[in-house]
C-alpha cells in the first residue's frame, strides 16, 4: 500500500517535470516569435520523452581526474532530495503528515546545496568549481530570507504543519495581508532555484555551464530533472503558503485541481520572467539580499511576532 | 524497529567519524562530517526529538556548508588524494572498520559489554500534561526552547556571549 | 593585539574561570571552562609566529579533547542521576572519565606532554597566565568532586607527575620548560593532597600561584628565556641575583621559605592517614626538582658567569620596565612560612 502511495506521488511529479521542460521551450519560443520544438509527435509533445531517451542511452562519461564516488553521488543526491521534498506537501493530503513539515522542507532543501557543491568540486574543473561556489553562495544567502519569511508566515499559522495553512487562509489569501513578504518570497524562490534573472551559476559567457559543465548523459539528466522538480516544488510551496484555500471534504479533487492550476500559473510566471529580464550582476544579487531583503524580512518578522500578541489573535494551534 | 534504526544509525555515525579521522583531503573530511552530522540528527529524530533533530540538521548543515565551501575552494588540486590513494590511509580506514566490526560482534555475542548509554524511545521526549482535567501531551524539545527564553535568559546570555567570543577569536586568529 | 580584542578577550578569560567557580550547574561549569580555554588562545598566539601558533594549536587540541571527555562524563552523570547539579554518585565510569579529562586539562601525567611544549612556545606573560590562572578552574572542579574521585587513579597520576616533573626538568636550559616541569610536579603534589584533604590542595594552589607569578615576573624584567641569558642578567640588573635565589629555592621547597609549608602540610596529612610510603617517595622525587632549581640558582646567583668586559657595564642604564607587585610577591613567596600553623588549624 505504501509503495502505491509512493508511486502515485512520484510518477505525476516526474511527468510534470518532463512536460515543464517542453512548456518552457514552447513558451520561450513563442515569446521570441518562433515555434519551439514541433517535430517529435503532435506539437512536439513527445519531445521530453525523446530527450530523456537520448540522455539515458548515452554513455555516462566522467573526467579522468574527477573523483568518481562524489561525481556519481552528487546527481543521485540531487534527485533524491528533490523527490523527498514533496513528502510533506499537502495536496490536500501529504504522503507523510509531519508536524514539522515546514522545518523538514527547509532542512532538506538546504541539503540540496551540497549536491551542487560536491558535483562542482568532484568535476575537478575550474569552471565547475567556480560555478558551484557561486551557486552555493547565492543559494545559502537566499535561504536565509526564505527561512525568515517562512517563519513570519508560520507565526500567523501557529504551527510548522503545512496542512494547517489552508485553514489559516479560509477567509483570505495570505498574499493580500502579507504582500511585501510574498513578493520577497517569490523573488527569493527565483534565486533559490537558480532561475533567470538569477542564473549566475550557469552564466554561459563566463562559466560555460556552471557546476554541471563536466556532466553528460544520465547524471546530467538527473541534475536537470532535480532542477525542474525544484521549480515546481517551490511554486507549490508558494501556492500553499500564500494563495491556498480550504479543501472541501466532499470534493477533495477540486482542491487538487485548484492547487495545481495556481502552481502552474506561477511556474508560467517563472518562464515569463526568464523571457523578459536580463541577468543580474553578482554583486547586485548579493546586495539585493543582504542590504534590502534581510533587514526588511527581519523587521517584518518582528512585526509578525508582536502583531498577533498585541491584537491577541494568536493562532489556536500554537503550542 | 526504532531500536534497530538507532543501532544502524549509530554504526553509520561511528563509521563516518572513522572516515573523517583518516581523511585524505579536506573535502572528504567535510563529506564525512556531513554524513555523520546527518546521521546524528537522524538518531535524534528516531528517538522522538523531531524539532531538535530538524533544527540541528538545519543549523549544523548550514554552518558546515560554509566550511565546505571554503575547503572546496582551498582544496583545489589536480589529483586530490582519496582514501584509496595512500596505503597508510586505506590501511587505517580498514583497521577502523575492522575494530568497529569486532566491537559490534563482541557487543552482539558476548554479554560482558555493558551499554553506557541506553536509547530511550518517545518516553523521554514527551511531557504529559494532566492539568485541568484534560489529558494532553506535547513534545519536550519545543517546550525546552520556550523555557530557555523565559526563565533561563541569563543562560542564553552566557551561551550567546561564548558563541560571539568563539567567532571573534576565530576571526582574530585567522586575521 | 589591539584594544578591542583585549577588551573582549581578557574579560572572557576572567569570566570563564569565575563562572566555573561560581556555578553549581554542570553545563555552566563546562561553558566556563570553554570560555577561558577559547579566550586564552589569542593570548598564547601573541604576535603570531609559527612556534606560538603551534603552541596554541597544541593547547587547543588537548583542551578540546579534555572538554569533550568532560562533557561526555557530565552527560553520563545526568543520565544516571537525572539532575545537573553536582551530586555524589558511586558511578565509577563517569567519575573515571571526568577525572581523566580534568587531569588532561591540568597537564598531569600521563597527559603532561603538552605542558612544556606549549609553555616553551609562548611568551613569558602568556606562559604565566597558562601556568597560573588556567589551573584554577579545573582544580576547582576537582575540589568539588573530590569525595567521589577514584583514589588509586589520582594517587598514581600524582606520583607519576611528581616523578616526571622532576625528571623532565633535568638538563633543561630553557627557563619556560623548567617552569612547566615544575608546574607538573607541583600539580602532582596538589593531586596527592586532594584525596586526603581538599583544602590543603587549595592552600598549595595559592602558594604555587604566588611562587610562579614571582618567578615569571622576575624573568620578565630582562625577558630571560634561557639559563645562559639569566646567568648574564646580573650585569643589567644586579638585584636579580638575590631576588631570583629565594623564590627558586622556595619553589624547590626548602624549609625556611614559603614553598616548604604546603609540602610539610601535605606530608603531615598523608602520614596522619597512615600513608607512609607515598610521602617518602614523593619527598625523594622532589629532590629531582630541587636539583634543577639549584642548578639554576647556581648559574644565576652563586657563581659569576665568564663574560666580556663590555657586558659588565650594562647596569648603568636605568631599567625601563616597571614590574608592579614584584616586591610584595617576592616577600610572600619567601616569608610566608609562619602562617603555616594557621593553615593547619583551618582545615
Amino acid at each position: 500500500m505504501f509503495m502505491i502511495n509512493f508511486l502515485t506521488l512520484i510518477i505525476p511529479i516526474l511527468l510534470a517535470m518532463a512536460f515543464l521542460t517542453l512548456m518552457e521551450r514552447k513558451i520561450l519560443g513563442y515569446m521570441q516569435l518562433r515555434k519551439g520544438p514541433n517535430i517529435v509527435g503532435p506539437y512536439g509533445i513527445l519531445q521530453p520523452i525523446a530527450d530523456a531517451l537520448k540522455l539515458f542511452i548515452k554513455e555516462p562519461v566522467h573526467p579522468s581526474t574527477s573523483s568518481i564516488v562524489l561525481f556519481t553521488i552528487a546527481p543521485t543526491l540531487a534527485l533524491t532530495l528533490a523527490l523527498s521534498l514533496w513528502i510533506p506537501m499537502p495536496m490536500p493530503h501529504p504522503l507523510i503528515n509531519m508536524n514539522l513539515g515546514a522545518l523538514f522542507i527547509l532542512a532538506t532543501s538546504s541539503l540540496a546545496v551540497y549536491s551542487i557543491l560536491w558535483s562542482g568540486w568532484a568535476s575537478n574543473s575550474k569552471y565547475a568549481l567556480f560555478g558551484a561556489l557561486r551557486a552555493v553562495a547565492q543559494t545559502i544567502s537566499y535561504e536565509v530570507t526564505l527561512a525568515i519569511i517562512l517563519l513570519s508566515i508560520l507565526l500567523l499559522n501557529g504551527s510548522f504543519n503545512l496542512s494547517t495553512l489552508s485553514y489559516t487562509q479560509k477567509n483570505i489569501w495570505l498574499l493580500l495581508p502579507t504582500w511585501p513578504l510574498a513578493t520577497m518570497w517569490f523573488i527569493s524562490t527565483l534565486a533559490e532555484t537558480n532561475r533567470a534573472p538569477f542564473d549566475l551559476t550557469e552564466g554561459e559567457s563566463e562559466l560555460v555551464s556552471g557546476f554541471n559543465v563536466e556532466y553528460a548523459a544520465g547524471p546530467f539528466a538527473l541534475f536537470f530533472m532535480a532542477e525542474y522538480m525544484n521549480i515546481i516544488l517551490m511554486n507549490a510551496l508558494t501556492t500553499i503558503i500564500f494563495i491556498n484555500t480550504m479543501p472541501n471534504p466532499l470534493h477533495p479533487e477540486m482542491f487538487t485541481m485548484n492547487f495545481m492550476l495556481k502552481t502552474l500559473s506561477l511556474t508560467a510566471l517563472f518562464l515569463w520572467i526568464r523571457a523578459s529580464y536580463p541577468r543580474f550582476r553578482y554583486d547586485q544579487l548579493m546586495h539585493l539580499l543582504w542590504k534590502n531583503f534581510l533587514p526588511l524580512t527581519l523587521a517584518l518578522c518582528m512585526w509578525h511576532i508582536s502583531m498577533p500578541m498585541i491584537t491577541s489573535s494568536i493562532p489556536p494551534q500554537t503550542i | 524497529m526504532i531500536l534497530n534504526m538507532v543501532y544502524i544509525f549509530s554504526v553509520l555515525f561511528i563509521l563516518g567519524f572513522i572516515c573523517f579521522s583518516v581523511k585524505p583531503s579536506p573535502i572528504y573530511g567535510g563529506l564525512s562530517l556531513v554524513v555523520s552530522g546527518g546521521v546524528g540528527c537522524g538518531i535524534i529524530l528516531v528517538c522522538g526529538g523531531s524539532f531538535l533533530g530538524l533544527l540541528v540538521f538545519l543549523v549544523y548543515l548550514g554552518g558546515m556548508m560554509v566550511v565546505f565551501g571554503y575547503t572546496a575552494a582551498m582544496a583545489m588540486e589536480r589529483y586530490p588524494d582519496t582514501w584509496l590513494s595512500s596505503g597508510v590511509v586505506w590501511g587505517s580506514l580498514i583497521l577502523g572498520f575492522v575494530a568497529e566490526a569486532l566491537f559490534l560482534y563482541a557487543w552482539a555475542k558476548l554479554d560482558d559489554i555493558e551499554m553506557v548509554v541506553e536509547f530511550y524511545n518517545m518516553g523521554s521526549w514527551v511531557v504529559y500534561d494532566v492539568e485541568g482535567g484534560s489529558v494532553g501531551f506535547f513534545s519536550e524539545d519545543p517546550a525546552g526552547v520556550a523555557a530557555i527564553y523565559s526563565y533561563n535568559y541569563w543562560l542564553m546570555f552566557v551561551a550567546g556571549w561564548s558563541m560571539f567570543v568563539g567567532l571573534f577569536i576565530a576571526l582574530e586568529l585567522t586575521r | 593585539m589591539n584594544l578591542a580584542t583585549t577588551l573582549v578577550i581578557y574579560p572572557t578569560l576572567f569570566m570563564g574561570t569565575i563562572i566555573t567557580l561560581l556555578s553549581s550547574h554542570w553545563l555552566l561549569m563546562w561553558i566556563g571552562l570553554e570560555m577561558s580555554m577559547l579566550a586564552v588562545i589569542p593570548i598564547l598566539m601573541g604576535k603570531a609566529n609559527p612556534r606560538s601558533t603551534e603552541a596554541a594549536t597544541k593547547y587547543f587540541m588537548t583542551q578540546a579533547t579534555a572538554s569533550m571527555a568532560l562533557l561526555m562524563s557530565i552527560l553520563l552523570t545526568v543520565m544516571h542521576s537525572g539532575q545537573w547539579t553536582i551530586i555524589y554518585t558511586n558511578n565509577q565510569t563517569t567519575s573515571l572519565i571526568m577525572t581523566l579529562a580534568l587531569l588532561m586539562k591540568l597537564g598531569l601525567a600521563p597527559f603532561h606532554f603538552w605542558v612544556p611544549e606549549v609553555t616553551q612556545g609562548v611568551c613569558l606573560k602568556s606562559g604565566m597566565i597558562l601556568l597560573t590562572w588556567q589551573k584554577i578552574a579545573p582544580l576547582s572542579i576537582l575540589f568539588q568532586i573530590s569525595p567521589v574521585i577514584n583514589q588509586s587513579l589520582t594517587l598514581t597520576s600524582a606520583i607519576m607527575s611528581i616523578l616526571l616533573g622532576g625528571w623532565g626538568g633535568l638538563n633543561q636550559t630553557q627557563l619556560r620548560k623548567i617552569l612547566a616541569y615544575s608546574s607538573i610536579a607541583h600539580m602532582g603534589w596538589m593531586l596527592a593532597a586532594l584525596i586526603y584533604n581538599p583544602s590543603i590542595m587549595l592552600f598549595n594552589l595559592i602558594i604555587y600561584i604566588v611562587l610562579t607569578l614571582s618567578m615569571f615576573l622576575t624573568l620578565s624584567i630582562n625577558n630571560n628565556s634561557t639559563t645562559l641569558s639569566l646567568s648574564l642578567a646580573w650585569s643589567s640588573s644586579p638585584l636579580i641575583i638575590i631576588i631570583i635565589l629565594l623564590p627558586l629555592l622556595s619553589l624547590g621547597g626548602l624549609p625556611p621559605l614559603t614553598g616548604f609549608s604546603p609540602k610539610w602540610v601535605i606530608i603531615q596529612e598523608m602520614v596522619k592517614n597512615n600513608n607512609i610510603i607515598l610521602p617518602t617517595f614523593m619527598s625523594i622525587t622532589a629532590l629531582l626538582s630541587l636539583y634543577f632549581y639549584l642548578q639554576l640558582t647556581y648559574s644565576t646567583s652563586l657563581t659569576l658567569f665568564p663574560s666580556t668586559n663590555n657586558t659588565k657595564t650594562k647596569w648603568h642604564f636605568q631599567p625601563t620596565k616597571k614590574i608592579i607587585a614584584l616586591p610584595s610577591l617576592i616577600t610572600l613567596s619567601t616569608l610566608l612560612i609562619p602562617l603555616t600553623p594557621s593553615m593547619i588549624i583551618l582545615n
